[in-house]
C-alpha cells in the first residue's frame, strides 16, 4: 500500500494514528536506532525541524522502512481530475503553517525531509543519475514552492562543493600562456 | 586548573616550534586539517619554457598512461536528452581508422592545463587629468568588447573619480571578461568550495578531479588562487598516495611537474616502483634531470641504475625506496627463475 493512500485513508477515518512509515519521530539515542516512536499524524508545520535531525532521519530505520531504497518522490502519485495532469503542480501545500491539501507533495508530507544544502542525501535524489540535470516537478510532483527551494539548495550545495558534478571541459589555447619567439628576443 | 592552562599553553606552542624547525614538514602537524602551505610558481624561475617543451610534454604524457575507458567516460553535463548509441558495421581498416581517430580525440581531451608563473599585479597609471576631478562619484570601467580579441589582450581601463585613468587590475579584468564574455561553469564570485573548510572536506572525500576541473574552469592558470588550490590538492594527493585517481586524466601531467619542480617525487617514485612501472620511474627521473639539470643514467628505460643513483644522491625517503627496489629485484629474479623452469620443462634450455 502506498503511503499516500494510507495518508488519504487515515484522513477519511478521522481517528487516525499516523502509520509508522509516514512519521516516526526519532529517538535521540544513537545506540538503538531501530526503536520507533509512534506519534499522531499532524498537519501542523510550524515547528522548524533542524537539518541535523533530517540528516539523521535519512540514515534511520524509520526512513528505510518508509521509502526503501528508492528516492522519496517515486512512491508519490499526483491527484488530478481526468487523465492528463495539469502542467504545473500546486503553488504550495502549506498555508498558514498548516497542510492545506489532501495530497501534499513528497517533501511537504514528511516534515522530517528538510531541504538544506547540507542534507546531501536528500538533494541527490532530485538530480538525474543519467544526465546530471535537476529533475522537473512534473516528474517529482513537488509543489512550486518546494521546487524553487530545491533549486536554490542544490545551487548552494554545488557552490560549496557538498554536491559534486561533472565539470565541462575547458580547452586551453597554449599560445595565450607561452610565446616562445618573444622569449627568445628578450 | 592551572595545570590545564599550562598544558594548553604547551599545546598551542608546539605547532609553531615544529614549523620553525622543520618548515618542509609543516603538513605533518595535525592541529588543523589543511595545514598545507601552498607553493606557487613564484617569480624566481619561470616554469613555462620547460613545461611547454615538447620533450617534457611527451614525458608527462607517458607518465599519464592513457586509458581510453577513463578518458571517454560518460560525463553528465546536465543535458536533458541522452544520446542514442549508434552501431556500425566496419571493415578492419575502418575499425583501425576509427580507433586512431578516438586516440586523437583522447589526446585533445587530455590537454594538460598550462603551468605558468603567478601573474604580477597590474599597477600602471596611463594619465592623470585633474580637470575631470569630481565628474562622477563612482569610477567608470571601459572595456573593449570588439569581436575577436582574446581575453588576455582585451583593453580594460578605469577612470577614477579623481580623474586618473589607469589599467584595471586582475580582479576587475576577470570580472569584466566574465561579464561580457561568459565562460561556462565560471562565476563572478569565487565559489565557496575553494575556501579552506569546504576544500578540506572535498579533499578528504578524495574528490580531486572535481576540485581540479572546477579550478580550471573558474580561474586562469596564472591566478594566485588557482595555484593555491592546485598546490594544496597536489600535496594532499602526494601525502595520501592517491596517484591512481588522477592517472589518465589531464591533471596528472601538472601533478608530476609540480612534484618534480618542488623536489618532492619520492612518493610518486615509490608508487611507480611498487607497481613495477620501471619505465615510468625512469621517465620521472628524466623529467627531474631536465628541471634541475642533473644527469641520471636513465637511457635504458627498464634498468634500475638511474633510480639507485637518485636514491643515493637526492632522495629524502631512502629507506622505503631502497626496500621497494630490493622487492622489485626479488620479484624480477623469481620471474626469471620461473621462466627458465618452464623452458627447462619444455626441454628448450
Amino acid at each position: 500500500m502506498l503511503p499516500t493512500k494510507i495518508l488519504r485513508c487515515s484522513f477519511l477515518r478521522n481517528n487516525w494514528i499516523r502509520p509508522l512509515h509516514v512519521t516516526s519521530s526519532l529517538q535521540k539515542s544513537e545506540v538503538d536506532e531501530s526503536r520507533l516512536e509512534v506519534r499522531d499524524i499532524t498537519k501542523d508545520r510550524t515547528e522548524v525541524i533542524p537539518v541535523e535531525t533530517s540528516i539523521r532521519y535519512l540514515k534511520s530505520a524509520a526512513y528505510k522502512q518508509t521509502y526503501g531504497d528508492v528516492p522519496v518522490w517515486v512512491l508519490y502519485r499526483r491527484n488530478h481530475k481526468g487523465s492528463i495532469p495539469p502542467r504545473k503542480t500546486r503553488r504550495t501545500c502549506i498555508r498558514g503553517g498548516q497542510i492545506s491539501t489532501g495530497n501534499p507533495c513528497p517533501i511537504c508530507r514528511d516534515e522530517y525531509l528538510v531541504l538544506h544544502e547540507e542534507n546531501v542525501n536528500l538533494l541527490k535524489q532530485f538530480v538525474c543519475p543519467h544526465t546530471g540535470s535537476i529533475l522537473s516537478y512534473s516528474k517529482t510532483g513537488l509543489c512550486q514552492k518546494k521546487h524553487e527551494e530545491l533549486l536554490v539548495m542544490i545551487e548552494r550545495a554545488w557552490d560549496r562543493g557538498l554536491l559534486t558534478f561533472d565539470v565541462p571541459f575547458r580547452k586551453y589555447d597554449y599560445s595565450e600562456y607561452y610565446k616562445p619567439e618573444n622569449k627568445d628576443k628578450s | 586548573m592551572s595545570i590545564f592552562r599550562n598544558l594548553q599553553g604547551i599545546l598551542t606552542q608546539i605547532p609553531f616550534k615544529y614549523n620553525a624547525i622543520y618548515p618542509v614538514h609543516m603538513n605533518a602537524c595535525l592541529i588543523r586539517l589543511l595545514s598545507y602551505v601552498p607553493a606557487e610558481y613564484g617569480p624566481e624561475r619561470d616554469p613555462a619554457p620547460l613545461y611547454f617543451n615538447p620533450e617534457v610534454q611527451s614525458l608527462l604524457k607517458s607518465l599519464t598512461r592513457v586509458n581510453l575507458d577513463r578518458v571517454f567516460r560518460k560525463r553528465k553535463l546536465g543535458d536533458k536528452a541522452l544520446e542514442i548509441p549508434t552501431y556500425k558495421f566496419m571493415t578492419d581498416e575502418q575499425l583501425q581508422e576509427t580507433i586512431e581517430e578516438a586516440k586523437k580525440r583522447a589526446d585533445e581531451l587530455l590537454q594538460m592545463p598550462p603551468v605558468v608563473q603567478v601573474r604580477k599585479p597590474i599597477d600602471r597609471i596611463i594619465v592623470k587629468d585633474p580637470a575631470l576631478q569630481g565628474l562622477d562619484s563612482s569610477r567608470h570601467i571601459f572595456t573593449d568588447v570588439s569581436f575577436g580579441i582574446k581575453d588576455s589582450d582585451r583593453l580594460i581601463v578605469i577612470r577614477e573619480p579623481d580623474g586618473t585613468l589607469k589599467e584595471a587590475d586582475w580582479a576587475v579584468r576577470d570580472r569584466m571578461n566574465q561579464l561580457y564574455f561568459p565562460k561556462p561553469c565560471r562565476s563572478l564570485k569565487m565559489p565557496r568550495l575553494f575556501q579552506e573548510e569546504y576544500l578540506s572536506n572535498l579533499l578528504s572525500h578524495k574528490e580531486y578531479i572535481f576540485v581540479l576541473d572546477r579550478a580550471c574552469t573558474q580561474f586562469e592558470p596564472d591566478n594566485p588562487d588557482y595555484q593555491r588550490v592546485t598546490s594544496i590538492t597536489y600535496q594532499h594527493i602526494n601525502d595520501n598516495d592517491d596517484f591512481e585517481i588522477l592517472r589518465s586524466t589531464r591533471h596528472f601531467g601538472p601533478l608530476a611537474f609540480y612534484l618534480t619542480w618542488f623536489k618532492n617525487i619520492d612518493n610518486l617514485l615509490l608508487e611507480l616502483i611498487e607497481t613495477a612501472h620501471i619505465d615510468n620511474a625512469n621517465n620521472l627521473l628524466q623529467l627531474y634531470g631536465k628541471i634541475h639539470s642533473v644527469q641520471y643514467n636513465t637511457q635504458e628505460l627498464q634498468s634500475l641504475e638511474g633510480i639507485t643513483e637518485y636514491i643515493k644522491t637526492a632522495a629524502q625517503k631512502k629507506g622505503p625506496l631502497e626496500l621497494a627496489v630490493q622487492a622489485y629485484k626479488d620479484l624480477e629474479r623469481q620471474r626469471n627463475e620461473l621462466k627458465q623452469g618452464i623452458q627447462v620443462a619444455h626441454g628448450l634450455a
